[in-house]
């Protein structure tokens, strides 16, 4: 009987220390888009696995749960599209996550409504050197001189190329293709890939905010910006814009620029060696690379290519992802830490993130062996000092970005002309900017 | 094959019509059987040649994974509580309202009964604001009752049950009335027993726009564990151009849309009742 007791006794001890245990462990919410991919990588904990945002994120997160059994990082994820109209709502209802990610072009429209804690004191006190952030990701985070995210790469617009085909045109050696430094060169080279190879040199979505960005891009090369006055007001009658729009559209005119109806034809025709750049994000190096591993052969020396600069200048249409804390999120100081702990976290592994294709945001990390080695990635380090955001004071980016990119299409197709185009794209924009507040 | 055997002997006009039947519904098959085939297909493959979703080998790797994501179950049975939830409520709701309206005078009945039906003209997505507001007010999201509750009084169902019942012979029910049956008795025993169609048909309808919803479950369950399978399968998205992973978007496609295609087996003669408007008599 007293065995029966003394064993009884010992199991509630059990029972409540484990009770104890579980009640201790403090979860931090972590919202989220990049997908989920348990099948994949619900339990993996080698970051060298996965090549791409939901591999590496979810890779990330398990480690972190695993090396701190005290706290449970759950993420909550939804789907890119309607991501931030859920996270507006969670927020009025004050379900409010504890980490966020946030694109850095949106961030602006959330400290304008003061909806984001500024972070200066919190990456300080999780022992975050601010000052090893790239200059262009923590400009695009701070506001009247405070921090607001914690940045976690340059996301950038690029070129992946198929390096056997331009090989096979003359364009240089396998994985080691050469590219265009005017735009005289680059009509010069599309002509020459195209008599060669039958195929088209570049090829681009129908997405308006690839097309956007694209003459985002050329325009910066060629020294004009987009918003010259104000960042309410974008401006296309420029020369640079209607310089970098007639070389594209003469380009498609002679069929060296092809346009795919979708990502999911654009990845097919270039993996089967439909032409032979196409261009592109660094979100999808990562996919590219495994394609071309995986799928051998038409995808010869899969090379990703900072954008050429073909108009003088070198510059490029930049983003970031980053890390808020909204207000009324890890509310008790225990969350706080744990959510700090696991900031400092992605800070220390932010290297892990460059092999979805973007790159670090940590300085000390550029020159670093473990990203300049990483492979299929030709001259990456050249990409910070010329990567552009957008001015981060302008409103609604995700809005207009489209805007300018569907008068573009337009003109590229032959339904507008191009004066028409731009100035419905202005008109479109400015009018749009002009009624926000 | 019975159906062609059957018009041997056929007017030309009804076997032509026949035939362009069997070709319309080829056309809506194809689609469907598109979404199947590439599930069935390794995701690689299909990214170097699309053209192989139409020859062996086949896989049902892509099902596989989706059972590996944990929270598939729960999202399977927050649908199935919110579908199964909101459509019983919403036939209590519109056959009690449409018994009413149809049978029982009342002051300012036909008002009231226009009144309801005007939420016909308004757009679900007009009141979403104000609907979220009002849950949160009290503290409701991220609860089955904030999923369940919007929409059981459904304007249509209202329609559809008030003139079903209109329909009725009055007859029938003021003989039940001679026995001093008391009005719910009538209710309950004649009149909704012979609304069995119009509710089968309400019920369907209610149940697969249920099922599908997205905007209202997007902003309200906001918790993974609150997701219904509609919100926690795009999150699965894995990739945000959607560039490859296209046998598994369609294996969630499928598995998706299974209890639809297990509801129409055995609801079939309702659904098609309800789609010819044969429901109203």
């Amino acid at each position: 009987m007293k065995r029966l007791k003394a064993l009884t006794m010992l199991g509630i001890v059990a029972g409540l220390l484990a009770t104890t245990g579980a009640q201790a462990q403090t979860e931090v919410r972590f919202a989220r888009f990049f997908g989920a991919c348990e099948a994949d990588f619900g339990t993996n904990l080698d970051p060298a696995l996965p090549s791409n945002e939901c591999g590496v994120i979810t890779t990330l997160t398990n480690i972190f749960n695993a090396e701190n059994p005290d706290i449970k990082v759950v993420p909550e994820i939804v789907e890119w599209g309607p991501y931030y109209e859920q996270l507006a709502g969670r927020i009025a209802t004050g379900d409010v996550p504890d980490i966020s990610v946030m694109h850095g072009d949106m961030l602006i429209n959330f400290v304008n409504r003061g909806l984001i804690e500024p972070l200066d004191a919190a990456l300080e006190e999780a022992g975050i050197d601010v000052n090893d952030i790239a200059e262009g990701p923590r400009e695009n985070v701070t506001v009247d001189g405070q921090i607001y995210a914690l940045p976690q790469d340059f996301v950038t617009w690029l070129w992946h190329t198929n390096s056997g085909l331009m090989a096979e045109a003359g364009l240089g050696e396998v994985n080691a293709p050469i590219y265009p430094t005017s735009a005289d060169e680059m009509l010069a080279q599309a002509r020459q890939f195209k008599e060669a190879t039958g195929k088209p040199y570049l090829a681009l979505t129908l997405d308006p905010t690839s097309a956007a960005r694209t003459l985002y891009t050329l325009m910066l090369q060629n020294g004009t910006p987009l918003f010259p006055e104000s960042t309410k007001v974008i401006d296309l009658h420029s020369d640079a814009a209607k310089a970098a729009i007639t070389l594209l559209k003469d380009m498609i005119d002679e069929g060296l620029l092809v346009f795919k109806p979708d990502w999911a034809t654009a990845f097919t025709d270039f993996s089967g060696g439909a032409s032979g750049n196409m261009l592109g994000g660094t979100w999808q190096i990562g996919d590219l690379v495994r394609l071309s591993e995986q799928t051998g052969g038409q995808l010869d020396g899969y090379v990703a290519h900072p954008f050429p600069t073909v108009f003088g200048e070198p510059a490029v249409w930049t983003s970031s992802h980053s890390w808020v804390m909204l207000k009324g999120g890890a509310g008790s100081p225990e969350k706080r830490a744990a959510s700090l702990k696991f900031l400092k976290f992605l800070f220390d592994h932010n290297i892990h993130w460059a092999r979805t294709g973007h790159l670090p945001m940590r300085t000390s990390l550029m020159t670093s062996p473990e990203f300049t080695s990483m492979p299929y990635r030709l001259d990456f380090a050249s990409v910070p000092p010329i990567a552009q955001h957008i001015p981060k004071d302008v409103l609604q980016q995700r809005i207009i970005m489209p805007f300018i990119g569907e008068e573009l299409l337009a003109i590229f197709q032959g339904q507008k002309s191009m004066d028409d185009g731009i100035a419905a794209a202005e008109e479109r924009v400015n009018t749009y900017l002009a009624r926000l507040r | 094959m019975a159906a062609v055997g059957k018009s041997v002997g056929m007017p030309l006009g009804e076997r032509l019509a026949l035939i362009a039947v069997i070709l319309l519904a080829v056309l809506w098959l194809l689609p469907l059987m598109w979404v199947t085939a590439v599930s069935l297909k390794n995701n690689t493959e299909l990214v170097v040649n699309p053209g192989a979703v139409f020859t062996a080998p086949y896989t049902i790797q892509n099902y596989i994974d989706l059972t590996k994501t944990s929270a598939l179950g729960t999202w399977f049975r927050n649908s199935l509580i919110v579908s199964l939830s909101h459509t019983v409520l919403v036939l209590i709701v519109s056959c009690l309202a449409g018994y009413g309206f149809a049978r029982i005078e009342f002051p300012g009945r036909n008002a009231v009964f226009i009144f309801s039906l005007v939420g016909l003209a308004i757009p679900g997505q007009a009141i979403i604001v104000p609907l979220h507001s009002f849950f949160n007010a009290f503290d409701m999201h991220n609860t089955y009752a904030a999923l369940i509750i919007p929409g059981i009084a459904t304007p249509f169902g209202i329609f559809l049950m008030t003139a079903y019942f209109r329909a009725i012979p009055a007859e029938i029910e003021e003989a039940a009335r001679l026995d001093n049956a008391s009005r719910f008795k009538i209710f309950w025993t004649i009149a909704l027993p012979l609304a069995v169609p119009a509710m089968a048909t309400l019920g369907i309808f209610t149940f697969l726009g249920t099922w599908n919803d997205y905007l209202w479950p997007l902003i309200s369950a906001t918790r993974p564990e609150m997701y219904t399978l509609t919100v926690g399968l795009a999150a699965t998205q894995t990739n945000i151009d959607q560039s490859e992973g296209l046998g598994y978007l369609m294996a969630q496609s499928v598995f998706a849309g299974l209890p639809m295609l297990i509801l129409y087996i055995f609801f079939q003669k309702y659904v098609v009742r309800a789609v010819a408007g044969a429901a109203i008599r």
